[in-house]
């Protein structure tokens, strides 16, 4: 006996059923569920959920990168070769023909340089050092379904190669396009990127690339000092600077910084990046998990006694 | 007494191979087996099965153009986020008869759990051949867990909704092997069953969508939206809805003579009322794809290269299937809903590959040269394709999936 | 002992000589009237890093000429790394152009530490100073495509070679 109503935005007992019985109109509950489904899942995500920057670990360290003053010498990939085990590269270190063509980070290298030219002064090209940025909210991190990756106190990202089981989501979800997979193996494959040199700086040491940087190009310390030290250049030098420091804001920051003459869109650094660290997007519907786990068995539930009962009365 | 032990234990073996060969002598079975179909896919398979060995032997460089862009390709993108969808059969049919009471849709409500059972099965097996160290598959279950990560729930639901959905299956394998009391006991678990399925899967078919909201800059804007997980729900309902349809079709075309009157009889009326509701779920879905353009004002880039892809796409493959499906219904023509479904199906393969694959990454140099699989990997997804086919075809062939075993007749379920 | 008074003479020509700030263009010509060239360093040894490679033999007499004005490696006044008036000098208006208290130019060495130091993380290490001094002109030493010629090529022997007579 479906009895239409008109109002039937929730309908439950409003509905055209009798009083002092649980009938229900089908129409009405199928109408129901949806409003509610459809709330659920396109679940407002709070501003309670919202992460607050991250503020502990004041000591935490970072890497300031003054791309002025790079000159391409790849002395960083070579020591960082050197200090991880790295297999002998194809090309050797001092081979200057592979500024080419543009490279990435690999399965045998933790960082590359790439050339660009510089439009302020065509003689002197631009060179980027490229490679896993340690965000402050690590996008890798939260995308790793068995935790294989850890933000450490003292700044770098670590990768933990013995429980990852190779899904490679890391690597969609990462902005900066940094892990790399060993997909030459059969039996150890693994995610492959750079560690910042964390023995070395737990052992009171700074990482190998900053070390040999033969003109002081990579500056390590305290993420805020260098923050600071940034802004202080940007400030002193206003003509040599553009007035960015990338890596201060974006995804909500990372412990690799960067300062550069050209703006950084121009040198292939992604400009599209949010300020909140992307795993804020997923927070939304991760929270919608457990309102469907309560909300659809009742609605469920009900619906099928209403059927039953439907049923029952004929 | 004695002699009904002696007969069973004599048979016994017998019994069991006569089932498996469904009653024939091993010599007329064997002469069965020889169709054009059995020897293409045998081909195929000489090819695929040695290729799945060598990415085991070798490693996954040797069979996939997976590079450390392009972290994911057919293997995945086939199997895992379309084949899921396709699988949402199981979930929209047991919810239709045994939750909204679509009573007359009972007769296809064993065909699309176990279409949705293998769907799923699969999908993990394509899961064990993409993913680096296969042998580690249960981690996020029992070792090391991350939930902050959207991919832990796909885990987690993947394996609990397989178990779900072999228990919804069970009374038919139970039927097939002649398990009485064990088949009264799954069957007083249905409803149970159903809607912890549907749960699970109102979950992770969105969580498969969710997991590209990890990537808001590397897919291209006009896939990308914040709403993707509704999007890729609301489209595994009509994809399981067009699939029974697709499913069913074939079936009773190829494997008529294990369907009973009930099944066949009805199939038409029913695929009509399937296709009734699968084109009003997709103009639903539609109306959330233009929504999903508007919501990032993103009608400027419809009139780029890949807006034109993106009109392909919702025009020609949700929005006329749509149309053809509502002409069918209004028509009660089931050939017409037929392919409709057909039509929209490869509408929703499309649309998956679109987001995992065609758009992922789309503004890096070398991007089409990158997401074009070689050979191997294709003949690896074709293999898995054709073992799938002749699995459920054996299952078809012997147990009571589209009809009612005889001996259950009185507590049909 | 000599090598101080005579940078000292030449520093005090060029504070005299150099009127306004850095304008490295004139300084050559007035310096060469009456500098006391011959008294400054000819080659001199960097060989406080020697580990890697060899010390660098470094024709200070033949940069003199070339260099412009001292402060062009030597960044003690203006320039864009010069440290603040008071760190040589005593501020004393009358007095300010002769009076400097620290009357030589200082080696690099005594503000850019040899390894790393936390607490000065803005002031290159003395490596780093080096180089940079250096590359600011011979560009050409780091810069690729242009002169592939490597550290031990340019500027550097290679500390096995350096072994070997």
């Amino acid at each position: 006996m479906e009895k239409p109503v008109k109002d039937a935005g929730g309908g439950s007992e409003r509905g055209g059923g009798k009083v002092g019985k649980a009938t229900v109109n089908r129409r009405d509950f199928l109408r129901g569920m949806a409003v509610v489904g459809g709330a659920a899942l396109l679940g407002a995500p709070s501003d309670a959920e919202a992460l607050h920057d991250l503020t502990g670990w004041p000591d935490r360290m970072g890497m300031l990168t003054d791309l002025t003053e790079c000159v391409g010498c790849r002395s960083c990939e070579s020591a960082c070769n050197a200090a991880n085990g790295l297999p002998a590269p194809e090309v050797p270190f001092d081979e200057k023909s592979v500024f080419e063509r543009k490279r990435r980070p690999t399965a045998s290298a933790y960082t590359v340089v790439n050339r660009y030219g510089n439009p302020k002064n065509p003689g002197n090209p631009i060179y980027r050092k490229v490679q896993c940025n340690h965000c402050e909210e690590p996008s890798c991190a939260s995308a790793c379904p068995v935790h294989a990756y850890t933000k450490t106190p003292e700044g770098p990202v670590l990768y933990n190669k013995d429980v990852c089981f190779g899904c490679r989501y890391c690597m969609i979800a990462c902005p900066y396009y940094a892990p790399a997979y060993d997909y030459e193996s059969a039996l150890e494959p693994k995610v492959v990127k750079c560690t910042m040199c964390y023995g070395r700086i737990k052992a009171g040491g700074i990482p190998a690339c900053a070390e040999s940087c033969p003109v002081g190009a990579i500056t390590f310390g305290k993420r805020e000092k260098l923050l600071k030290i940034a802004r202080n250049r940007i400030r002193k030098f206003p003509d040599r600077y553009v007035d960015q420091i990338y890596g201060e804001v974006e995804a909500g920051g990372t412990s690799w910084l960067y300062l550069s003459g050209v703006p950084f869109g121009q040198l292939d650094y992604p400009t599209n990046l949010p300020r909140r660290p992307i795993v804020e997007n997923t927070k939304g519907f991760l929270s919608v998990v457990p309102l469907v786990l309560t909300l659809w068995p009742a609605l469920l539930g009900l619906c099928y006694t209403a059927n039953r009962n439907k049923e029952e009365e004929g | 007494m004695n002699d009904n032990c002696l007969v069973k234990e004599e048979t016994y073996p017998a019994r069991f191979l006569s089932k498996l060969m469904m009653g024939m002598p091993l010599s007329e079975y064997a002469r069965k087996l020889v169709t054009p179909f059995n020897v293409v896919a045998v081909i195929i398979l000489c090819v695929g099965l040695p290729l799945i060995g060598l990415r085991f032997w070798k490693g996954l460089a040797t069979v996939t153009h997976a590079s450390n862009e392009y972290p994911w390709s057919i293997l995945l993108g086939w199997g895992l986020f379309s084949g899921v969808p396709l699988s949402a059969t199981g979930y929209v049919m047991a919810t239709a008869v045994y939750i909204f009471g679509f009573k007359k849709y009972h007769p296809l409500v064993r065909l699309g759990v176990l279409t949705g059972f293998m769907g799923y099965l699969f999908a993990v097996i394509y899961l064990l051949i993409d993913i680096g160290r296969p042998w580690r598959i249960y981690y996020p279950m029992a070792v090391s867990f991350g939930p902050t990560s959207v991919l832990f729930l796909v885990a987690w639901h993947v394996a609990t909704y397989l178990t779900v959905q072999l228990l919804e299956f069970s009374p038919a394998i139970l039927e097939w092997i002649q398990a009485r009391r064990t088949r009264k006991w799954a069957i007083m678990i249905t409803v149970g069953m159903t809607i912890g399925g549907v749960i699970l899967s109102t979950l992770h078919q969105s969580a498969l969508g969710a997991l590209f909201l990890m990537a808001p800059g590397k897919i291209h804007p006009l896939w990308y939206s914040p709403f993707i997980p509704v999007f890729f729900f609301i489209s595994s309902i009509y994809a399981g809805l067009c699939m029974v349809i697709a499913v069913s079709t074939v079936a009773a075309r190829y494997l008529r003579e294990k369907a009973d009157s009930p099944f066949l009889d009805s199939l038409d009326e029913l695929t009509v009322g399937l296709g009734k509701a699968a084109c009003a779920v997709m103009f639903v879905y539609f109306a959330l794809r233009v929504i999903g353009v508007a919501h990032d004002d993103n009608w400027a880039l419809l009139s780029s290269s890949y807006g034109f892809w993106f009109l392909t796409e919702v025009l020609l493959f949700v929005l006329l299937p749509c149309l053809v499906l509502t002409f069918g219904v209004k028509r009660n023509s089931a050939t017409l809903v037929r392919l409709g479904a057909f039509h929209a199906i490869a509408g929703v393969i499309l649309t998956r590959l679109n987001v995992s694959i065609l758009m992922f990454n789309w503004n890096l140099p070398g991007h089409f040269h990158a997401i074009v699989p070689p050979t191997r990997e294709v003949f690896i997804v074709l293999s898995i394709i054709i073992l799938h086919i002749l699995i459920f075809r054996w299952i078809l062939n012997r147990m009571p999936v589209m009809r009612e075993d005889p001996a259950y007749l009185e507590d049909r379920h | 002992m000599k090598t101080k008074a005579v940078l000292t003479i030449a520093l005090c020509w060029m504070v005299a000589i150099t009127a306004a700030p850095y304008a490295g263009t004139e300084a050559p010509t007035a310096r060469q009237a009456g500098s006391p060239k011959g008294k400054m360093p000819g080659t001199v040894l960097l060989g406080s890093l020697a580990k890697k490679y060899g010390p660098v033999k470094f024709d200070h007499e033949k940069h003199v000429g070339t260099a412009g004005s001292c402060d062009a490696c030597h960044h003690q006044h203006g320039g864009e790394q010069a440290p603040s008036c008071g760190g040589c000098h005593t501020i004393d208006a009358s007095s300010f152009r002769k009076n400097v208290q620290l009357g030589r130019i200082r080696p690099c060495r005594e503000c850019h530490s040899a390894s790393y130091n936390a607490g000065k993380l803005d002031r290159p290490t003395l490596s780093a100073a080096y180089h940079r001094a250096c590359i600011k002109c011979h560009r050409e030493v780091g810069s690729v495509g242009t002169d592939p010629k490597g550290c031990t090529e340019m500027c550097h022997e290679n500390s096995a070679q350096a072994k070997t007579p």
